[in-house]
């Protein structure tokens, strides 16, 4: 079965009821559901001979746990004294509180196996995340490479838990520079912005080098996706020309 | 007497729970790692896998199922406290500097959704639905507990049933869920396992009850922390609550608290000393021991042996407690 913007829809309604919450919403932005990471992830879930419910389950809680992981993503790293403010703490609860209804939704299901396909992903991405955190990243590349990774990370256990082909050095590529495309333009609250990490990392880093390395690396990754995309299988054909129109369109836009 | 000699005789269980403890938490980024096994160095009581092994043992006791659920919700634990100091913004925990002091907030951060993720890792090789079912529950639980406890931070209109209510979130319910995961992992019929729910529900609710009344009657060294620090960081618990019913206390209170970030040390031993004067600390001594009361009610019906007494004395123990 391929996937229709209906389906992203309804999912990340879904999604959006289930982490509404009134005392949260009050305080801290509604978190940032990756529509790119889950346009893949349905892609995968769907193409699956799982049951109806069981495609739903895995699609909502994955992107429960993924949203849990960026929501802490927004926890400032320095509580700066006295301005550590209410809606600070709360993304600290609000990023638990979803991790809790990930493993809720899938006990109701009594999926041990998806529960634990999601929690070894998280571990992983906790991995990565502590390795771009505290090493020295030299090059702007190499903060892509591990980005790269961080991001196809929780697709790509759900895939091989599927046993889906999708590949996903694609994802990971397309995630990158999606977000990239998106962050050299605004930085959206809610994520954690490779500007910011590149520049803690690199002091010397202005803001005007970051977008200049930037828009390189676009353009290089739309190269490169441009011939990865044809890795993408025959089962995914629709994600397939999806990604190839994307693609075509930023490359008129970055010519224009 | 000290907690640990009541169960010194699980000491050889207890020891392998800590040693899977610390091999679970051996992340492979040398900094992920020793975030995660700092707690871990720095102690604390394993109160959770205490309760997990001995509530096993009431049933057709197996270490290796017993460990993992032990394992798990000590994990759990684990990662709301290192979460918690990112919250508080602790700089000390059990005397220790914690994670967010020693790094950032953001490593704490992750070390906390790590050791949450390993516990979670963990406990799935258990297949067993209402296990499953109780422990998610818990969790959710205690997040709601935690955002409502924000929410009702300064609130000085809130009654009892608001403060019980936050503390069977913040302690009793992973009491709770330890005691009754216990006896389920050990083939324990889901009414027996019920009655220990209710066991550690009530210990959870006694305990934190004593705790909150020592944050005003033990010494800044005993606690590890000033004392009267919950009500500094606004949390109402259960002798303020009582103390709020004399209208000169509760006048006091509001003044000094008109504006939180200005209370200085003068302003809290003023509002201790208060609070000490009156009847808030006994009557809530006399709540606590409700609770112990109905705690040993709760095991009462269930097949004695070693394990069941070790139960009633952990409560008569609890109830004892005065540092």
């Amino acid at each position: 079965m391929e996937t229709s913007s209906i389906d992203i829809r309804s999912y990340k309604a879904q999604i959006e009821k289930k982490i509404q919450h009134v005392f949260l919403d009050k305080y801290i932005p509604k978190p940032v559901i990756d529509d790119e990471k889950l346009t893949i992830l349905t892609t995968i879930i769907n193409h699956s001979d799982v049951s109806d419910q069981q495609k739903q389950r895995y699609i909502v809680t994955a992107m429960l746990a993924q949203t849990a992981l960026d929501t802490h993503d927004t926890v400032p790293a320095h509580s700066q004294g006295e301005r550590w403010s209410i809606a600070n703490q709360l993304k600290v609860l609000a990023g638990d509180y979803y991790s809790g209804l990930y493993y809720l939704l899938l006990s109701e299901i009594d999926d041990f196996e998806f529960i634990h396909i999601l929690a070894s992903a998280i571990k992983e991405i906790n991995e990565i995340k502590m390795k771009i955190y505290q090493s020295s990243i030299g090059t702007f590349q190499d903060l892509m490479d591990m980005r790269e990774e961080m991001e196809f990370l929780l697709l790509q256990h759900v895939a091989q838990f599927l046993g889906d082909s999708f590949p996903p050095e694609v994802a990971g590529k397309w995630l990158v520079t999606n977000k990239l495309i998106r962050q050299t333009h605004k930085p959206e609250s809610g994520e954690l912005s490779f500007s910011d990490v590149w520049m803690e990392q690199a002091a010397s880093v202005s803001g005007s080098y970051f977008v200049s390395n930037a828009k390189a690396v676009v353009r290089e990754n739309l190269r490169q996706l441009e011939i990865l995309v044809g890795k993408i299988p025959e089962s995914h054909r629709l994600y397939r020309e999806y990604l190839h129109s994307v693609i075509r369109q930023h490359n008129y836009n970055e010519a224009r | 007497m000290k907690i640990a000699k009541i169960y010194g005789y699980l000491k050889k269980d207890l020891a392998m729970v800590e040693e899977s403890l610390n091999n679970v938490i051996q992340a492979e980024h040398p900094v992920l790692r020793d975030t995660s096994t700092h707690l871990l160095k720095a102690g604390g009581k394993r109160i959770r896998p205490v309760f997990v092994v001995l509530a096993g043992q009431m049933g057709n006791y197996d270490l290796e199922r017993v460990r993992k659920v032990a394992v798990a919700l000590e994990l759990i634990h684990m990662a709301t406290l290192v979460h918690d100091d990112v919250i508080d913004d602790a700089s000390l925990r059990r005397g220790e500097p914690t994670i967010k002091s020693l790094y950032d907030n953001r490593v704490a951060m992750y070390t906390g959704d790590y050791i949450l993720a390993r516990a979670l890792e963990e406990i799935t090789s258990i297949k067993q639905p209402n296990v499953h079912r109780l422990l998610a529950k818990t969790i959710v639980e205690v997040s709601v507990g935690e955002i409502e406890q924000i929410k009702d931070k300064y609130n000085w209109n809130q009654n009892l049933r608001n403060y019980l209510r936050r503390i069977k979130r913040k302690t009793a319910l992973l009491i709770a869920t330890s005691c009754e995961l216990g006896g389920l992992v050990s083939g324990l019929h889901e009414q027996e396992a019920k009655k220990l729910y209710q066991y550690g529900y009530y210990i959870g609710m006694s305990y934190q009850i004593i705790d909150d009344i020592l944050d005003f009657t033990s010494t800044e060294e005993e606690l590890g922390k000033p004392v009267g620090n919950d009500l500094l960081q606004g949390n109402i618990t259960l002798p303020v609550l009582f103390a709020m019913e004399n209208a000169d206390f509760r006048q006091l209170l509001q003044k000094t608290f008109h504006n939180p970030s200005n209370v200085d040390k003068e302003d809290m031993n003023n509002l201790i000393v208060s609070l000490k004067r009156s009847d808030a600390v006994e009557r809530s001594y006399q709540l606590s021991e409700i609770y112990l009361q109905k705690a040993l009610k709760s095991v009462s019906n269930l097949p004695d042996n070693k394990a069941k007494r070790t139960l009633e004395d952990i409560a008569k123990y609890i109830g004892k407690r005065r540092s």
